[in-house]
């Protein structure tokens, strides 16, 4: 049963997106862990073409390791001129408590001083929302186009 | 607002209905009396059967992505303008495939916005 405003949920829906992907490029990793359930879940095949692996972590200790071992390598975060653009967010309202998306997602960067579309794809998102009232993601399935 | 991101939450369903290939919530985006017209090409889509025939025999392994909404109400009638970016594959690389703008006019049926025409002009 959903009471809430559906309107509303879905905008901060929207507002949650683009913050976790603008904390991902600029923030800190606080910043960014406090967009994200404590039992969040985040989920990627292997690229071979940015060299990651097939990847799960799960909690926020896991997913800040991922974060660092990124950032550490110049993929993602302050300094690497990576930014990810979200773009034609489906969002469902399942309950007062619970929400869903599917999300188109870009990563650009340079790639020999150009500026390059480097991987896109979408993201399949489950959300939660708090005893505080704000939604936070608790799983992220990423897969490339 | 609330007629604003209902006609937004439509377009980013139809991108998604597209690429995942879901044909009957792809045609559900449009009233039964409905024409998309690709404004390059001269194609001319009319009518739920139609449209079920273009996408069924589409290809869908890329994304979809719409931007920069303007949108206009008049009641149970609206009018959308927005961008189109295309990505897809080749050769292992994340390209972008075309893009292109959207000119639409929307009816709210039982409640719901539907595009009654669709125009497409890729750039």
């Amino acid at each position: 049963v959903v009471t809430v405003d559906a309107m509303t949920a879905r905008s901060d829906i929207v507002d949650l997106l683009a913050a976790i992907a603008l904390t991902c490029d600029w923030g800190t990793l606080d910043e960014y862990l406090a967009l994200l359930n404590t039992d969040a879940v985040w989920e990627m095949p292997a690229n071979d073409d940015l060299g990651l692996p097939a990847t799960r972590r799960a909690g926020h200790a896991e997913i800040a390791a991922g974060v660092r071992e990124r950032r550490g390598v110049g993929l993602q975060g302050p300094g690497s001129n990576t930014i990810h653009v979200v773009a034609s967010s489906a969002i469902y309202i399942t309950s007062d408590t619970e929400a869903c998306a599917r999300s188109a997602w870009m990563y650009y960067g340079r790639v020999d001083g150009q500026l390059t579309l480097k991987a896109a794809g979408r993201y399949d998102d489950r959300f939660v929302r708090g005893l505080d009232e704000r939604w936070r993601l608790r799983h992220r399935t990423v897969s490339f186009i | 607002v609330t007629d604003h991101e209902e006609i937004r939450q439509l377009t980013a369903r139809y991108n998604l209905a597209f690429d995942t290939h879901d044909v009957e919530e792809f045609v559900a985006c449009f009233t039964e009396d409905c024409t998309f017209r690709f404004v390059n090409s001269g194609v001319v889509l009319s009518g739920h059967a139609d449209v079920r025939h273009a996408v069924q025999n589409a290809k869908s392994d890329g994304r979809h992505c719409t931007s920069d909404f303007i949108i206009e109400i008049n009641g149970d009638r609206a009018r959308q303008r927005c961008q189109l970016t295309e990505l897809g594959m080749d050769n292992g690389r994340a390209v972008v495939r075309r893009y292109g703008r959207y000119v639409d006019e929307l009816v709210r049926v039982d409640g719901a916005w539907r595009f009654r025409t669709r125009e497409l002009t890729y750039g």
